[in-house]
């Protein structure tokens, strides 16, 4: 492996573009065109993640990180702007421009010192560090799945995912309780194209979904990625206006998002008739397990996901006439 | 310098990159794209420091996933705050930062 931790001209050439953009989205005067740049700064990380040996994240970067976030920071945009009844010059207003020099520099020198302490650190800390992963590969065998990652999300470390997917519940009930204003009346109805490409993309993200999802188990992908690809495709529905039936909107929609967080406190306890400590699941139970808790959360995580983008509760069955 | 180091100062930097975004700009999605790129640095930092072993450390990479979602997780409930403060306040900035010509 030691040869490939060698900087070559593409790993420089990465570095600096990413930089590059950051700082563009960082300073650019129009918002709308900001956002864009992050979701071209999210698919440049993605290809780090990916240079570094991490394909597991940088399938989960590109479709949540640069994919969702930006349709949620674009939907919010747009929002905004509907809603104000202003000049269009407003999109270029809110950047650093508008504070006194003074104050400009101090923050610069400030974030400057940061950025110089960090760097040290990178190179004092120090490198013959063996890491986590010996251990990890050593306990692989009794985890029921092969891909490392995924036997640390869902067994070793299952803790961590049991608290994420509960952070991302909380996320769901507090988006539902500030409630989304009115959403502002849509400026066009969905075209012929957008409904076609709608028709033909989403058979085949779900094709697409419970691959990444099966695959987790023994090479990169697994439940989140899985649930990012779905909720691109609920995303897609969205878009094209359409809504799932009002029935599924109360109690059926909520169970399904508090069904995840279930799965996985269910597995926990699954440990407790054996007088084992919870969330211990070995061998070929630990297979079973992890499948099922898998599937599950697939389905939570993006129906979640989707929620932070909609911003909106479903709509409930309506009152009876 | 190794890629991991490489990668890692270039953590850093887009790290202060980010701080001052966040601490400079007033308009509110400004804040939380900024938001975004500082932690994508800090797992950048992480998963590149984590690469100088013997071959990708698992470990870290889970917490760079969980991280993802966690940040998604702020990110949406960080706009839905922007858009109800902006439905009651009609601002899309923090009262702290009006006092400075404003953004309207």
């Amino acid at each position: 492996m030691a040869a490939d931790l060698v900087l070559d001209a593409f790993d420089v050439t990465l570095g600096l573009t990413l930089i590059g953009f950051a700082a563009l989205l960082l300073t650019t005067r129009d918002r709308f065109e900001a956002i864009v740049l992050f979701i071209v700064f999210g698919l440049l990380m993605a290809m780090t993640w990916g240079r570094l040996d991490a394909v597991d994240i940088a399938l989960a970067e590109a479709a949540i990180g640069a994919g969702l976030t930006g349709a949620m920071l674009l939907g919010a945009n747009a929002a905004l702007e509907a809603q104000r009844h202003r000049a269009p010059a407003d999109r270029r207003a809110g950047g650093a421009e508008g504070r006194r020099p003074g104050v400009r520099l101090g923050l610069a020198l400030l974030a400057a010192a940061t950025a110089a302490t960090l760097a040290v650190a990178m190179f004092l800390a120090p490198t013959d560090v063996e890491g986590l992963r010996p251990l990890v590969l050593e306990h692989l065998a009794d985890t029921g799945v092969t891909n490392p990652v995924t036997a640390v999300l869902l067994n070793v470390r299952v803790y961590d995912t049991l608290l994420e997917i509960a952070v991302l519940l909380l996320g769901v009930v507090a988006i539902f309780a500030l409630g989304a204003p009115p959403p502002p009346p849509a400026a066009t109805p969905a075209g012929p194209v957008l409904l076609g490409a709608v028709r033909l993309l989403l058979p085949v993200t779900v094709l697409v979904a419970g691959y990444l999802l099966w695959r987790g188990a023994h090479a990169p992908g697994g439940a989140f990625q899985a649930a990012a690809v779905l909720a691109g495709a609920g995303v897609l529905w969205s878009l094209a206006q359409r809504r799932l039936p009002a029935r599924w909107g109360g109690l059926p929609m909520r169970a399904a998002l508090t069904a995840g967080t279930l799965a996985l406190v269910a597995a926990g306890l699954a440990a407790l008739p054996r007088a084992e400590p919870l969330w211990t699941y070995r061998g070929e139970r630990a297979h079973a397990i992890t499948i099922a808790v898998e599937i599950v959360a697939t389905v939570a995580i993006s129906l979640a996901l989707l929620a932070l983008y909609t911003a909106r509760a479903p709509a409930r069955e309506e009152e009876p006439r | 310098v190794n890629a991991p180091t490489f990668y890692g100062v270039v953590a850093a930097v887009i790290f202060g990159l980010a701080a001052y975004g966040l601490l400079a700009a007033r308009h509110l999605v400004r804040k939380v794209l900024a938001m975004n790129v500082m932690g994508s640095s800090v797992f950048l930092a992480l998963v590149a420091m984590s690469a100088r072993g013997g071959g990708p450390d698992p470990v870290p990479h889970a917490m760079v996933l969980t991280g993802i979602v966690v940040t998604v997780a702020i990110t949406g409930v960080a706009l839905a705050l922007v858009r109800r403060h902006h439905a009651d306040t009609g601002t899309t900035t923090l009262p702290e930062d009006d006092g400075e010509d404003r953004d309207g």
